[in-house]
């Protein structure tokens, strides 16, 4: 079985998602997190590792894949029945686990600083003020945060999301960096 | 605009409390509509912020936990959240606006230029009351004495007049000077 797993087969998983190669490789990413937010909101613990098994599954079939063009609809297909498999062999509701604490993460403070410095000063403000926004005003703030900028509340949200996600894709690099100096 | 329920639907969704049939409803939508995985993403983004405020009833806090801190990959994404709101909480007042220090270092130079046009005035003062004064003793010595002529007395007070001319004007340039340096650095901060 894993003999599909081969890098010429994986190359044409991506170029199945996009002939891009950039482009693939987000919407790999995009992928790899529709399918843990499936299993997540089924409670299992597992989630990586049955999308990894998912994306295992959908390379041995990659010539289906190609001829049906469509990786996100047969990615779902074989998600639907890993988790038919999956319920019958392993229990759910697993343990709890804490949020590790961050006192030592003064240096990711630091590429914060760096990557935010890096952001344009518009997209600067609106992170910082929606995120400022909190506690049971934070609807209300949000609100008109979003009147102030001329955009309705959900395009509000979508536009944070995208300046959070160019945010924290800048902290890896910069992390990254910070690991190869030391 | 996206309405309450539906966002509210997508919450009890990513907190595993929906049926089976609404569930399988909403798995479809996220594979094969991109804007509805794009609003997931941004429901998923308020409700970890919720989390971390304090904002979650208790039943949806626990199946917060159950669900998400059991994924390494969403454990790490409330990690980051969670320093992005500690980042934020601690930095959004400071590139607004100055800080208390920034504040005082603007008040010690706006004081510090008035101390210093007001010394400068005092000492440009000082000196043309000495040339007054010497003016006045070498008309008081020229009218006792023969020796200084009329001539020598006028150009003395033409030069002297020069000088308490060209101190009024240092006085006014140096001023100025420190002004603008003042402002310079204020508009810098």
């Amino acid at each position: 079985m894993s003999s599909y797993l081969t890098p010429d087969n994986f190359e044409r998983f991506l170029t199945a998602l996009d002939p891009d190669r950039e482009r693939a490789a987000t919407k790999f990413e995009q992928l790899r997190a529709r399918l843990i937010r499936f299993f997540v909101s089924k409670g299992f613990a597992s989630a990586e590792d049955l999308t990894d098994d998912v994306i295992n599954r959908v390379i041995q079939k990659i010539e289906t894949v190609e001829k049906l063009g469509d990786v996100n609809y047969y990615s779902y297909g074989v998600a639907k029945m890993v988790l038919m498999e999956s319920t019958k062999k392993q229990p759910q509701a697993p343990p709890l686990r804490a949020v590790p604490d961050i006192a030592e993460r003064e240096s990711e403070l630091e590429c914060f600083d760096r990557c935010l410095e890096q952001l344009p000063s518009d997209e600067q403000s609106l992170i910082l003020k929606y995120y400022q926004s909190s506690g049971p005003g934070k609807i209300e703030q949000r609100r008109r945060l979003a009147q102030e900028m001329q955009l309705s509340v959900n395009a509000l949200r979508i536009r944070a999301l995208r300046i959070r996600q160019a945010l924290e894709k800048c902290i890896r690099e910069c992390r990254k960096q910070d690991r190869g100096k030391n | 605009m996206e309405d309450f329920q539906n966002g509210k639907t997508k919450i009890q969704y990513l907190l595993g409390e929906l049926s089976l049939e609404e569930q399988l409803r909403i798995d479809e939508q996220l594979f094969v509509n991109d804007d509805y995985f794009e609003r997931l993403m941004a429901t998923e983004d308020d409700l970890i912020e919720d989390y971390l405020r304090g904002s979650l009833s208790a039943t949806e806090r626990q199946q917060f936990e159950r669900n998400f801190l059991n994924s390494a990959e969403l454990r790490k994404k409330v990690d980051r959240t969670k320093l992005l709101l500690r980042y934020i909480d601690n930095a959004v007042v400071r590139p607004r606006g100055p800080s208390k220090l920034e504040v005082g270092s603007s008040n010690f130079l706006t004081q510090g230029l008035s101390a210093y046009q007001t010394s400068l005035r005092i000492t440009a003062l000082f000196r043309v009351a000495l040339l007054v004064t010497l003016c006045f003793l070498f008309y008081f010595l020229s009218s006792t004495s023969s020796a200084a002529s009329p001539v020598v007395f006028g150009l003395f007070i033409f030069l002297s007049s020069v000088y308490a001319l060209l101190e009024v004007i240092s006085v006014r340039h140096s001023a100025k000077v420190a002004q603008l340096a003042i402002a310079e650095s204020q508009s810098e901060e």
